[in-house]
């Protein structure tokens, strides 16, 4: 079964407007995969498809073997959850408890229930010593952790990050990325990151890019990353390492393509010592 | 960062800020009918010794509660002047120049509205100084929870509030960036007539509301994608409890009600 199953999705914003064509994608359990695509490539068009905010036209999407209808559309919220890209506009309180408490109020969870919630969502976030701030005095960094942690207290099994990182500082990115990557590997959340931050995409276990609405490729983050100008035409720029495999190995060395530092600074120091 | 926070909350721990945000509101919905229901010095002097007692109870510092007083200043001083002037007594004036004249009675009431006025003032800012935005929005929804009988969206009414709450430092911050962004731009607010000034502020606003407008979209959607479904089935984390605080406030609260009353009946006018 799938986490996430979209069969022949066709999807339009009116006439002559932005669409999504005929898109087939799937998401397995437990998985972390990465979005990549270039403004307007469709790639936040998927994340409100993903949980019934957008209606696609045609096409079928089934969350865990369930599709996507009027009369599961609160069931499936409840599974996919979403964090968008502004920290500023998705925090509906002015208390960071109150902030993580409403997605589990809004289901009607009992209070003992939603304060071991509360708990466990600023827990996982790591902003325990923030329970009773207020949002607005916290870093870019801390208000998407905080709504990451609204977004738990629903306790779904899926939480798509719609370029969350987009708007935060270098620091605050890896913030958000340590936190995605534990939840994935501790907690087996299946997450899905959007984003054009080639880099983020890096430690995915499998990679999708899209562009004008479709997809168009898709594998593990290195098997994309090997194609460097097919990926230059759909407007989305090599990972800083690849782009050094590539150099090297054009310079004369022999270098395996790969995207960790270590092991290509392993290679480099076999070239070397082989070379001379 | 500024921290703008609506209604000046002081933020302290005191047997006021404790008590029950749906008890001060009615104690001060109770205290203004009493301010306004003592017609006499002895009355509104039980009002003003409650009032004393309970800025101290509160902890907020006197200076805070005269910088609330600041704001109406013009007002106490107008209505007291054009009172002082037109009250027209029995018996011989003090003081008469034209139509201006000045009886024994005008002055007493006079200094009885500036102590009136004075009251109300401390009285609502000492709710704002010791009750948070949140709490308040709570209290208001909780009271006016029997409205729900006539079909009034009391739980939509509350949330409104409280994302207006949330939002006035986002706003506040964009507008600020926006004025940077258009005096980057050889935009002028400082000089000319008013008028001018007035249209300078149009490329500010205009840009405002339309960010307002996506912000507004986008916590939509947000709110969406966490179950939100209005106000039924869901479930409160924070509990507003009565307390013995609350009992003894609102104990307080009857007496001087009582009190007043009685010395309204018994005592009669002003003097």
């Amino acid at each position: 079964m799938h986490a996430i199953e979209f069969r022949d999705v066709d999807f339009s914003y009116g006439e002559g407007g932005f669409r999504i064509s005929k898109l087939n994608l799937d998401v397995e359990e437990g998985e972390f995969v990465a979005i990549l695509g270039h403004n307007g490539s469709g790639k936040s068009t998927f994340a409100r498809l993903a949980n019934g905010i957008l209606v696609p036209d045609r096409g079928t999407i089934r969350i865990f073997g369930v599709p996507l209808s009027d009369k599961t559309l609160y069931e499936i919220r409840k599974q996919v959850g979403v964090v968008f890209q502004n920290p500023d506009n998705q925090t509906v309180a002015s208390i960071v408890e109150d902030d993580v408490a409403f997605g589990a109020e809004n289901i009607g969870t009992p209070r003992e229930e939603i304060g071991r919630r509360i708990d466990f969502a600023l827990g996982a976030v790591g902003m325990q010593a923030y329970r009773h701030a207020t949002v607005q005095r916290l870093s870019g960094g801390q208000k998407q952790r905080v709504a990451v942690a609204g977004v738990l207290a629903l306790k779904p099994r899926v939480m798509i990050l719609d370029e969350s990182t987009a708007m935060l500082d270098p620091r605050g990115r890896k913030e958000i990325m340590d936190v995605v990557l534990r939840l994935n590997r501790e907690e087996k959340m299946t997450v899905v990151l959007i984003t054009h931050f080639v880099e983020e995409a890096m430690q995915a276990d499998r990679a999708f890019v899209m562009n004008r609405g479709e997809l168009v490729m898709q594998g593990t983050p290195r098997e994309i990353f090997s194609d460097g100008e097919r990926l230059l035409t759909f407007n989305l720029a090599l990972p800083r390492i690849s782009v050094i495999c590539q150099a090297l190995n054009e310079g004369g060395m022999s270098v395996t393509d790969t995207l960790d530092f270590n092991i290509l600074a392993d290679e480099i120091a076999k070239e070397l010592v082989c070379g001379s | 960062m500024k921290d703008v926070s609506f209604g000046q909350y002081y933020p302290i721990d005191s047997y006021v800020h404790r008590l029950d945000p749906r008890l001060k509101l009615l104690f001060l919905i109770v205290y203004i009918v009493c301010i306004f229901l003592a017609n006499n010095f002895a009355a509104l002097g039980v009002c003003a010794a409650v009032l004393i007692v309970t800025v101290i109870f509160s902890r907020v510092p006197i200076g805070k509660v005269f910088r609330a007083v600041r704001g109406v200043i013009v007002l106490i001083m107008i209505t007291a002047v054009l009172n002082l002037f037109f009250y027209t007594g029995e018996g011989e004036p003090l003081w008469e120049w034209g139509i201006l004249a000045i009886y024994r009675e005008g002055i007493f009431f006079s200094v009885f509205l500036i102590l009136r006025i004075l009251l109300l003032v401390v009285c609502s800012s000492l709710l704002t100084y010791t009750t948070t935005p949140v709490a308040l929005t709570d209290g208001i929804e909780s009271l006016l929870t029997p409205l729900k009988w006539i079909k009034f969206p009391v739980h939509e009414l509350a949330l409104i509030m409280s994302i207006a709450l949330r939002m006035i430092p986002a706003l506040t911050e964009e507008t600020e960036r926006i004025k940077n962004a258009q005096k980057a731009r050889g935009a002028d607010f400082e000089s000319g007539n008013p008028v001018k000034r007035i249209k300078a502020f149009i490329p500010i606003l205009i840009p405002l509301l339309l960010s307002a407008l996506r912000r507004a979209d986008e916590l939509g959607d947000a709110m969406d994608s966490r179950c939100y479904m209005g106000g039924k089935k869901r479930t409160k984390y924070k509990k507003l409890r009565f307390s013995w605080r609350d009992l003894i406030a609102a104990s307080v609260g009857a007496a001087l009600l009582a009190g007043v009353i009685v010395m309204r009946i018994f005592l009669g006018g002003i003097l």
